[in-house]
């Protein structure tokens, strides 16, 4: 089995079908960029086609969302046929999904829905992680989903179950920071607990992404800047994981592209700037949200239109 | 399977986990009911955990746990008929977004999604409509308001025609095409000799499809993608093409004729043997319809619509003879 990668990819984006062509055109100077799996796996057409093309330009890191490596459903090994085909065509750097279930007894949620934190479940997700990586053939990196339930079956902290997790089968973990600080608030746990408590040693990419902050709790929306609380979790995990690839989610209210790449470059200011004491934890600080959160999404949704191909 | 790649064979039964998990598939069994409001219960009740919330779902000290499984319950529901909505984006405002929205949530509830991708979501959704437009009595008993001669069942129809036509642009936009195949011109077929015309087989693209509809909803289509809000149409037998040619979907408007004569060699017929079904089938008279099949051809054919071509067995009963 191949190493986990250690080296950092640098800042990369979200490759999202409203910028292809921008993409196409500019060749903007972006380190790399994250596919959503799903969403080219099948396809025929000009995401593919498109994907292709960009795959040519720069590096892409394959992330998806339908593993349900924590379902009790049989793993999906057409899917997993698939992704590892995509993944040899377009020579992609790693391949990650999400430590969650999507649906049970055939069905699809496409929700990433949280599991019970428990010993039974570590070795239940450890053997299936054990499972997709030998089909794969490379290590299968998993990220910490936002959550909006616990459940009263958990026995173990959410750190506890990543870290039990991902050193039993031998894997490497995607960090998303803002799923960190939105669980933190919906669970009531302290977020640089939970960052000093993870395998540092794991830790393969970071994910950056904006939020809605309700009130009573936070939705993942992947539709805004990042906020000050969680670019502050991100340099202290930094300051432990040493630099790892970074990439910049943004999924709804999707603003040009610049725009979208020069969010995800302040994560190289801020880690080009001074270091300050490890052990600095500054007070996480919310920041509701003054329109209305009726419509607040989780993200990512795995779908491309054919609008305005049409 | 289609991957070629072997499954371990001693993995089989434990990446299920049917057996040795059975309390996380219980919960996940009871969760899946409680968010999407669908069970999937094997009805046996001696394996059935309680349906209590609290029992399963901790509160946190913002929210009951009743609360928070809400968050799941509107997400799911919100998400997929937002899937709905672009996938049909030009049916959707046909209905408005309102009545679109019914018609979503009962079709999920209906056919819940059992694929990886979203992309599958709405594979039933015309098939739906087909089964849940109005009852022929109904037909006859209401009218459309603006015209008597529009009964509700034809309004249906229209729908219905209206989803055909966007789901079949979307399967052709990225389904299989020809992009990536040797060009087939107008030049290629013009080699042939009229003996050879007749008897060869054209190979259409498997990015061509055709549709004969009820109403000219291609012609709606086309108002809606110009932001354009019109008239339902009177009902109309139409016919249309929906291809694609350098990853762009094309749309174009068919004569019965053209419909026929496509359809017969899409099915496999020789030429000459599909211009004599589309001659006593089509809609125009013989003569006019001799003399456009020339130009006819040449537009299909710089359209993409046909990879080649091959003789009829009989010439080379061996191996037919395929040209590309």
């Amino acid at each position: 089995m191949p190493e986990l990668p250690r080296d950092s990819l640098g800042f990369g984006v979200g490759l999202r079908a409203t910028h292809y062509a921008h993409i196409l055109r500019e060749s903007p100077p972006v380190d790399w960029f994250e596919i959503i799996s799903e969403n080219y796996i099948d396809s025929q057409g000009r995401p593919r086609h498109v994907l292709r093309q960009i795959a040519e330009r720069y590096p892409i890191v394959m992330h998806g969302v339908s593993l349900s490596i924590g379902s009790t459903d049989p793993l999906d090994f057409e899917y997993l046929g698939k992704l590892k085909r995509l993944a040899h065509e377009i020579g992609a750097a790693w391949i990650s999904d999400h430590l969650c279930w999507t649906g049970v007894a055939g069905r699809n949620t496409h929700d990433l829905l949280p599991l019970p934190m428990n010993d039974t479940v570590v070795s239940h997700v450890i053997e299936r992680v054990k499972v997709v990586q030998d089909f794969l053939g490379r290590p299968l990196i998993l990220e910490n989903p936002s959550s909006y339930v616990t459940f009263t079956s958990s026995t173990l902290s959410e750190w506890e179950f990543v870290t039990r997790v991902v050193e039993g089968a031998d894997c490497g973990l995607l960090l998303d920071v803002n799923n960190v600080f939105v669980s933190s608030v919906n669970h009531d746990f302290d977020p640089y607990e939970y960052l000093a408590g993870i395998p540092h040693d794991r830790v393969t990419q970071y994910h950056l992404a904006g939020h809605t902050d309700c009130g009573t709790h936070c939705i993942d929306t992947h539709d805004g800047a990042v906020i000050d609380p969680v670019w502050d979790l991100y340099r202290y995990a930094t300051e432990r994981t040493g630099e790892r690839s970074t990439l910049l989610e943004w999924d709804a209210n999707i603003p040009p592209f610049p725009v979208v790449h020069a969010e995800v470059l302040k994560a190289r200011e801020l880690l080009s700037g001074p270091r300050r004491d490890v052990e600095s934890r500054p007070t996480p600080r919310r920041q509701p949200t003054t329109h209305s959160t009726d419509r607040a999404l989780p993200h990512p949704l795995s779908f491309v239109v054919s609008a305005g191909d049409k | 399977m289609n991957s070629g790649e072997p499954i371990p064979e001693t993995r089989r039964d434990s990446v299920s986990g049917a057996n040795s998990n059975f309390g996380l598939q219980q919960l996940q069994r009871w969760l899946y009911g409680a968010i999407t409001g669908s069970s999937v219960s094997d009805g046996d009740d001696s394996e059935r955990i309680s349906d209590s919330v609290a029992d399963h779902v901790a509160p946190s000290h913002a929210l009951s746990s009743e609360e928070r499984l809400e968050i799941y319950q509107r997400a799911y529901v919100a998400r997929l008929i937002e899937v709905l909505r672009e996938e049909y984006s030009v049916l959707c405002r046909a209905f408005g977004t309102e009545l679109f929205d019914q018609f979503a949530m009962e079709y999920l509830r209906v056919y819940p999604s059992e694929s990886y991708t979203l992309a599958r979501l709405g594979d039933r959704f015309v098939e739906f409509l087909e089964a849940t437009r109005p009852a022929e009595s109904d037909r006859m008993s209401e009218s459309n308001p603006e015209s008597d001669e529009n009964p509700i069942g034809n309004w249906a129809d229209f729908f219905i025609d209206l989803a055909r036509l966007e789901q079949t642009v979307n399967q052709v936009f990225d389904g299989p095409g020809n992009e990536n195949l040797p060009p087939f011109s107008a030049h290629d077929l013009a080699k042939l000799s009229a003996d050879d015309f007749a008897t060869a087989r054209l190979i259409v693209a498997p990015c061509v499809r055709l549709l004969e509809t009820r109403f000219p909803v291609d012609e709606y289509f086309a108002a809606i993608l110009r932001d354009e809000r019109p008239a339902i149409p009177r009902p109309d037998q139409s016919y249309v093409a929906v291809s694609r040619r350098s990853y762009r979907t094309e749309r174009r408007s068919l004569t019965r004729s053209q419909y026929t004569l496509l359809a017969t060699m899409q099915a496999g017929v020789a030429v000459g043997d599909a211009l004599a079904v589309a001659a006593e089938m089509g809609d125009e008279p013989i003569e006019k319809f001799a003399n456009q099949i020339e130009r006819w051809f040449a537009d299909w054919t710089a359209a993409g619509f046909f990879l080649g071509y091959e003789y009829e067995a009989a010439k080379n009963p061996s191996q037919p003879d395929l040209v590309v």
